[in-house]
């Protein structure tokens, strides 16, 4: 079976302030439809970068991707993006908010509204429809900015360190109500994370990433059967042991950078 | 049970009548915050009063009354010119002059000025070549340009409407450019990703974005509007609050002069708040305590 996401030799150097800067080289990775994968490396490793250019924001300095085994150049609505910032639109409602990409596509009358609905219900917004994102704490701006995505249907969704932000508890409601989503609708999501932890519970596979220029160390698949009990994992001998080994890889980069 | 002690009256006492009530309800007034506004009120219509008081007190005894007038003669004033009987048009006839030029001058000043800052704001390259031109045309004030305006649009309302015109196209085409120029990138990078083509999201993102400073300087631009057309009549005219002004000057005529500045003075703040009361239904979305004003400032 030939990857959805099937990512070769890619590469993207910057110029900034006259000095060229090599944020990414030689990336490669191929990606399962319905899997999960989450990417972890130090800082200023390109990690962003990567999911920019797989969004199609700008292109890469080398390589390509291929969806569906033909190459892409620019926006693909097929591949979702949701930011570390939750840029949900201020004038907005929550529910209009994420009702915005289905304005967008045209809509298709009541299906949408019904899916929308359904959506803020499962993240446990339903009743938060009508406030406005400044109403909203960070948690619940989150996970209208992740319902958003899911409510147009993309294939893909790529996601940047969304609970970056959180306080630890609402991450691990987040992250529960994420494997949730993800597998009733069973989605292909490319996950950053800068928490060890957070990468190994939600994960299908770990992508270590090296310092700038950043290329991929290791990839790691993760054993630990489904459904995962985000609250106890850490309790069990399978995750005590790629925590280890997954940590040892990490900190040998962090502490190269530093 | 024992009756509690009260330190102060309950809030659901009805406020018996007499001398009693009338010393409650100011106790009440005096403490309570939810009748902070009553307070307010009831201060700035206590200075208003001292105020004129005062003025009516000083004119004549202490100060010429020919200097500064006083509240009695501008009500007498203001009875006479208001009047039907006047040779050269009443007030109202002035006033509606001067509000017609400005409204017009107004209007397509904002029609153009926020069009032209549209366009301009998504037009990086010629942005840039006639950027030093229009600052240097806005530079100056405007009254240098009005014997310009008079000598090519003649001495009738033209060259007010188009004094008018000028100033507020300015503001708000300054005011819309920096407004779409100052919408977030990633804003617009996230419609994008969403599915959004250029016209979607001009209309559901830039333009919500840049409304708060687009509302701003559709405001600045009334009081600013508001002097062209009078600096316009002030110079030549036979009609209009301005010349009134002009004529009033030439006559020594103080009353007359304080008359039309309170006329204006009035009309600014009602429309203002007007505009106000519009920009918080417009931007409710704005969290509180972040005013139109603050937060519109583009600079
Ligand atoms: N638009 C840009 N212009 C110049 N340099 C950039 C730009 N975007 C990212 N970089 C640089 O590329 C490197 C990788 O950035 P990024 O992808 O944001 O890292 P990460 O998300 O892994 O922390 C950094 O050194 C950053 O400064
Ligand atoms: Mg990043």
């Amino acid at each position: 079976m030939s990857a959805l996401l099937s990512i070769r030799g890619l590469g993207k150097r910057f110029l900034s302030r006259g000095t060229i800067v090599r944020a990414m080289e030689n990336v490669s990775l191929d990606v399962q439809e319905g899997e999960f994968v989450t990417i972890v490396g130090p800082s200023g490793c390109g990690k962003s970068t990567l999911l920019n250019i797989l969004v199609g924001l700008y292109p890469p300095s080398g390589g390509e991707i291929r969806f569906e085994g033909k190459p892409i150049r620019g926006l693909n609505p097929e591949i979702g993006y949701v930011t570390q910032q939750d840029n949900l639109l201020p004038w907005r409602t929550l529910r209009k908010n994420v009702l915005l990409p289905i304005e967008f596509r045209g809509g298709d009358g009541g299906g949408a509204e019904e899916r929308v609905r359904a959506l803020i219900r499962k993240v446990g917004l339903a009743g938060f429809d009508n406030h406005y994102p400044h109403e909203l704490s960070g948690g619940m701006r989150q996970r209208a900015n992740i319902i958003r995505t899911l409510a147009y249907n993309p294939r893909v969704i790529l996601m940047d360190e969304p609970f970056g932000p959180l306080d630890a508890q609402t991450r691990l409601t987040l992250q529960n109500q994420l494997l949730d989503l993800w597998s009733e609708e069973r989605k292909t999501i490319i996950f950053i994370t800068h928490d060890l932890t957070e990468a190994i519970t939600l994960a299908d596979r770990v992508v270590v990433m090296t310092g700038r220029p950043g290329t991929i160390k290791s990839v790691t698949p993760i054993a630990i059967p489904r459904p995962r009990d985000v609250y106890h994992i850490h309790h069990s001998e399978a995750y005590r042991e790629v925590y280890d080994k997954l940590w040892e890889e990490l900190r040998a980069e962090v502490a190269r950078i530093m | 049970m024992a009756q509690e002690v009260q330190s102060r009256p309950p809030e659901e006492v009805l406020i018996p009548a007499g001398l009693k009530g009338l010393r409650l309800l100011l106790w009440r007034i005096r403490r309570s915050e939810e009748l902070r506004w009553v307070r307010v009120a009831l201060l700035r219509l206590l200075f208003g009063v001292v105020m004129v008081a005062a003025w009516e007190g000083v004119s004549g005894r202490l100060i010429d009354q020919k200097i500064i007038s006083s509240p009695g003669a501008l009500l007498e004033a203001f009875i006479d010119l208001a009047g039907p009987e006047n040779p050269d048009g009443t007030l109202w006839t002035h006033f509606a002059y001067t509000m017609e030029n400005t409204f017009w001058g107004y209007l397509a000043g904002a029609l153009l000025g926020i069009l032209f800052g549209f366009m301009l704001a998504e037009a990086e390259v010629i942005a840039q070549v006639i950027e030093p031109f229009i600052m240097a045309f806005n530079g100056v004030p405007r009254i240098a340009y009005a014997p310009l305006f008079i000598s090519w649009f003649g001495i009738e309302r033209q060259p007010k409407i188009i004094l008018v015109l000028t100033i507020v196209f300015f503001l708000c085409f300054v005011s819309t450019f920096s407004g779409i120029r100052s919408v977030p990138q990633e804003l617009v990078n996230v419609a994008r990703i969403l599915g959004g083509r250029k016209v979607d999201i001009l209309r559901k993102v830039v333009l919500p974005a840049a409304s708060p400073w687009i509302f701003n300087g559709l405001k600045i631009s009334i009081p600013f509007g508001m002097v062209g057309a009078i600096v316009g009549e002030y110079i030549i005219a036979d009609r209009g609050l301005g010349y009134l002004l002009q004529r009033y000057n030439n006559e020594y005529f103080t009353t007359g002069i304080i008359l039309v500045i309170f006329i204006l003075m009035l009309f600014v703040v009602a429309v203002n708040q007007a505009l106000n009361w519009a920009e918080g239904r417009m931007l409710r979305w704005r969290p509180t305590g972040q005013t139109g004003q603050e937060a519109a400032t583009p600079n």
